[in-house]
This record gives C-alpha cells, structure tokens and sequence, in this order.
C-alpha cells in the first residue's frame, strides 16, 4: 500500500518505510546511535528529496531515542548527570562549529576537510575499537575498563570541579566531560551528523563508563538534540515529513525496543566490536563514494540547511538550561 | 501629415486629372502594399485538448494517475503534444574531479527551465517539424537549454577560475555554462522530468479532420502544480495549429491539510512534530513494557512449575534479568 507524504509530494511504500525504520531503530537500541548516517541516504533512495530525507530522519529519530531512552532508563543504563553536561557540550561545540564552517565555506574547501576529516577519524575509531575489543574477546577479559595509567590519572584528577558520576561508577572534573564532548559538537556541525560514533567511544574509552550506560547516556543526549533540531527545521526551512518521520518511528521504536533487549544479551565489547564494525563499513562506504565518478554530476543540495537549525538550536536549549 | 499633403497634391489638379491622378496614386500605394511583407498568418483555430481527469487529486494513498488528452487537429497534420511544469527555480551542487576524489565543486541556481519537460508525438519530432520551428516553439532539450539561465557559486572549479569563491549569483563564461547546461540536462532525463516519446501519439483521419488520443501514466514524483499541456498539430514541417489546456495537479484531504499546516504556521507544525514524534517513542515503549507485564504471570508460572518438577532450567532470559 502506498501513501503520500504530504511534504515531500512523493508516494512511498508504507511497509518499505517502516522496514526501513525498523533496521535504523535496531541499531540505536543496541548500540546507542542516532541513525542518522544511515537515514537521509536510505530514504533518499526510496526518492524521498535529500533536504527533507535529512530533517524528516532527525524527526524521527526523537521517536527513536526516547523509546531507547525510555528502555535504557528502566534497566538504569542512563547517567542523567553525565547526560546532562555533554548535552551542554556538545551544544556548545555545535555553536562554534557552525561558525567554523561558515569560514571553511568562505575559504572554499569546506567539503575536502570535511569528509576527509570524517574518512581519518572514522577509520581512526573503527580500527581502536574493533583492535581493542577482539584483543578483550580473545583473553576472555569482560567489559571491565582498564585503569588509566597512574600520571594520567593523576593529571586529570588535579583538574578543577570534580565530581562523583555513581551511576557509571566513575569520578571526573566537569570539565573533561564537557570539553570532550564540546570538541565531539565542533566536528559534529562540521560533518552534519548527530556523532554518536564518536561520543560512545569517547564515553567507554576516555570517561571509563560501562558500555550500557553509554548507550542510554547518548541515547538521552540524541534525544534533546535532535527534539531541537526537529523543531528549527520545521520552522525555518519548513522541510519536515511528519507522515513520513511517524512511519519511520513506527518501525524505529519497535526495532529500538528490540536492540536495547538484544543488548542485554551481548557482552560490553561484543557491542563495541559491532559498533567499530560499523563505523569501518561507513568509513570504507564514504571513501568509495568519493573517488568514484557519480552517475550524474548534477545532485540536489542536502546538507546546506542543516547547520543554522542546530546553532539556533544549541543557542534556545542554552537559554532554556540556563535558567 | 502625408494625408494633408496628398490632399494639396490633388488640388492643383482639376476635373478628369484630378480623378486620373487619384487612381494613380492609389495604384502606387497598392503596389508599395503588395512589395512589404505580409504579416504572418493566423493560426486556425483548434479546438483544446480533453484531458481526463482536468485535476489529479493527491490523496492520502496517491499512487500516480493515468491521464488521457484526447482532440481534433486539422487533417493529415502530425501531433506533438508538451507538457511543461511550472519553473520556480532549482538549485544543484556540480561534483568535480579533485584529485582522485570527486567533490562538490559549484551551486548552481537554474532559471527558466521548465521543472518537467515531456513530449509526447505522432512520430519523431525532427520528421514532423524543421528545426527553425522545433526552435521557435521549444520542443528540444537545446532549445529550452537555449532559453535557460545559469547562475553559480564558484568554489574551486578548474573551469572557471578567474570568478572568486564565495560570489553569488555570477554568470558563467560560455565555455563552463555549456558543461553546466549538459550536466543539468542529464539529472533532468535520469530522474524522469525530462523524456521524449516518439509514436506516443495515436492519430485517426476522420471527416477532413485528424483525431489523435493519448493515454500517459502520470509519475507519481512529479510535484504539485500546474501543468501546461499544449498540442501542436504539424504540416509540411510546420505548425499549422496549436492549442493548450492546464492539468492541475493538487494535494486534497489530509496531506493538504499537513502541507498548509506546515507553511503557514511553521514553528507550531514542528512543534507537534516533535511532540508527535516523543510520544511515539513513549507510548511504544509503553506497550511493549505492557505486552511484557502481560506474559510475565505466565511465564513465572511455567517457570515455577518447571522448578517445582525439576525440569527446564531458567532460561537466558532469566539469566538477563528480562524475565520478569
């Protein structure tokens, strides 16, 4: 059966739709990504057009994270206050990045920088992860996070505003999380995608939280930034498919559902080895694109819009946390 | 001024001269008249096409709709039938080679060009019309890439180097806006808005009169609006008739309702978009924590039976701490 959706102007297979939300749904329940990356290009190619592909997907992605939120938080797999301090951070890296941006586009090279930053640190995570995760596998040594080497551990821990994080077991200065987080939004608004391929590597290996709480930590943190940016696309570009986010969601909550119980069921770098695997096929996807000639050298334009709806966005959820 | 000189002219004559005189400028005159050109013709007129439906109504469960134009043309006249969408503008990003990688190079912001460009005829277009006509009344991708404007945004274009990056709106120099021109053409013809159909056209001669029928499946992409269909009825490598109707294809119900939500008031649109979209994700989990509950008494039960008898340990689900 086939409907219209009414922003896009094209019929769609419903079941095609909800399939493929059901696959993107799986993935961030069980491995705590936006889905993002993988939403705008396979909606694209059942023709919806590349801008509302791209705002309709973070649409439905907030069905997406708060189904996986909502699973992740009853089986306590969600640090709100860990949460809460890289949502800021990322808020305020996105802010800068926008800028940033701005001036690569001025300079003419942004699109270079940018997917060849995103091919190296891509490639960069995807061979840590999976290195480290099969070398765990192979001594048989569960999720339990190395120490930090003791100079290492010293120096961070001089480090202003330290604060307990009981729920991921861990004690950090609020402003590690923060600043790390805060570099994770510079390079997410300069690559355009939510960047939970960074954050949960970041929040396992350099913050030492167990893999589950951060799944649902950066489930919460896609949550908020994606409920925002909803909202700025649908009021500056006017570019949202609700038809088309809810059929999406349909099959992305209930794939969300599933992956967060699947998680249950893998140990912590069985996870992380999937999530690198993952990462190493967008990496390997994204540098074949590049250097293969398109079809047609002429495409419409996707990406442009994306950045001012996250700055005005970082900039609300500011003022709105502020007070 | 001329007729008040003429009038003079004539009154130095008198009687029979004057008459003589007459006649020989109006002799004069007729004669000048025959040596201008004429003026073209007046088409005959022809009656507009019948399209069935006159509307395309974009439901909720829109799945494309078949369209036949029907009408009568002057006899043993070949058929081309256009059918044009609306221009509102298009922008592209032109990927160039850098190196080994293959990047977005330019914007560009197309004018004058027709969103849809479908041609549909009797027999091909070049064996019915000279190309001085083809020409005149757009009926090719040359002559509608003759009447385009191209504007871009250079970044790093090999082709166009003196412009500097950042400019917007600049003109392109002839050479890189014919590369511009054939890469636009050919995303309009891989994506389906622009096609030719040769033979398309059915055509019976009747009464001194032509009577041709076609039957299209309208694509379910093609966007809302109004559509120009115009049929022109070829002789001798000429149009001899030409006559036009509108198709208007148009949201109804609730994807109208949706899409005028959405322009006209935005924010409050991805407001309850985004609220929509929450309470999805909640309520599903809610469900699937009910559905759970639900099978939760029965599956202790068993399990507790199990126990009881000694028989099928708990499962992985237990073990999970899912079972319950």
């Amino acid at each position: 059966m086939r409907i219209l959706l009414p922003i896009a102007g094209i019929g769609v297979h419903i079941w095609t739709v909800i399939g493929i939300g059901g696959i993107i749904g799986l993935l961030s329940g069980l491995l705590g990504i936006g889905g993002g990356f993988l939403m705008t290009p396979i909606l694209m190619m059942v023709g919806v057009p590349p801008t509302v592909a791209a705002a309709s997907g973070t649409n439905a992605i907030v069905a997406t994270s708060s189904s996986g939120f909502a699973a992740h938080f009853r089986m306590r797999n969600v640090d709100i206050k860990m949460g809460v301090i890289l949502l800021l951070g990322g808020l305020a890296g996105s802010g800068i990045g926008v800028h940033l941006v701005s001036i690569l586009r001025k300079l003419g090279s942004a699109d270079l920088v940018i997917s060849l930053t995103y091919i190296v640190l891509l490639g960069l995570v995807g061979i840590f992860i999976v290195r480290d995760s099969l070398s765990k596998m192979r001594m048989g040594i569960l999720a339990r996070p190395k120490e930090a080497a003791p100079h290492r551990r010293s120096m961070l821990a001089r480090l202003p505003w330290q604060m307990d994080f009981p729920h991921s077991g861990v004690r950090h200065s609020v402003l590690l999380p923060f600043t790390l987080c805060l570099l994770v939004g510079l390079l997410t608004a300069i690559m355009g995608v939510a960047g939970s391929f960074i954050i949960m590597p970041m929040m396992v290996y350099l913050l030492r939280m167990p893999a589950h709480v951060a799944v649902g930590t950066s489930l919460f943190q896609a949550l908020f930034t994606c409920a925002g940016a909803t909202v700025m696309q649908a009021g500056s570009n006017h570019i949202v498919d609700l038809v088309l986010a809810l059929l999406v969601a349909v099959g992305s909550t209930v794939g969300a559902q599933v992956g967060a119980r699947l998680s249950r069921f893998l140990r912590g770098e069985q996870l992380m080895i999937l999530l690198g695997f993952l990462a190493l096929g967008v990496m390997v996807k994204m540098a074949f694109d590049l250097v293969t000639p398109p079809v047609v050298p002429f495409e419409q334009i996707a990406r442009l819009e994306l950045f001012k709806p996250l700055q005005q966005a970082a900039a609300a959820a500011i003022f709105v946390l502020g007070r | 001024m001329r007729a008040t000189a003429t009038g003079k002219f004539l009154l130095v004559f008198r009687g029979p001269k004057r008459w003589a005189a007459a006649a020989l400028i109006l002799a004069a005159a007729l004669a000048a008249g025959a040596a201008t050109p004429k003026p073209p013709q007046p088409m005959p007129p022809m009656t507009p096409p019948a399209l069935a439906p006159q509307r395309i109504a974009m439901g909720a469960f829109y799945d494309g709709a078949h369209v036949r134009i029907d009408g009568v043309a002057p006899a043993d006249a070949g058929i081309v039938v256009a059918i044009e969408g609306s221009d509102q503008g298009q922008i592209f990003e032109r990927k160039g080679r850098v190196g080994p990688i293959w990047l977005a190079v330019d914007k560009i912001h197309v004018k004058n060009a027709p969103a849809v460009f479908l041609r549909y005829a009797s027999a091909p277009i070049e064996a019915l019309l000279a190309g001085d006509e083809i020409w005149r009344y757009s009926l090719d991708e040359t002559a509608i890439a003759g009447h385009c404007q191209m504007y871009c945004r250079c970044k790093c274009s090999a082709m166009n180097r003196t412009m500097q990056s950042g400019v917007n709106d600049a003109v392109p120099d002839s050479l890189y806006a014919a590369v511009l021109i054939s890469d636009f053409l050919q995303i309009k013809r891989h994506e389906g808005s622009y096609a030719v159909h040769p033979s398309a056209v059915q055509t019976v001669s009747t009464n001194g009169a032509t009577a041709y029928s076609l039957d299209l499946d309208w694509p379910r992409s093609f966007a809302p609006g109004n559509y120009r269909v115009t049929v022109y009825a070829c002789r001798g490598h000429r149009v001899v008739a030409q006559s036009s109707a509108v198709l208007l294809v148009e949201e109804i119900g609730f994807p109208a309702y949706m899409a005028n939500l959405a322009e006209t008031r935005p924010w409050a649109y991805g407001v309850v978009a985004m609220l929509t979209a929450l309470l999805a994700g909640f309520l599903t989990d809610l469900l699937t924590t009910s559905l759970r509950r639900r099978r939760k008494p029965s599956a202790s039960g068993r399990a507790q039976q199990a126990d009881s008898t000694g028989q099928n340990p708990p499962g992985p689900l237990h073990d999970a701490g899912l079972a319950h």
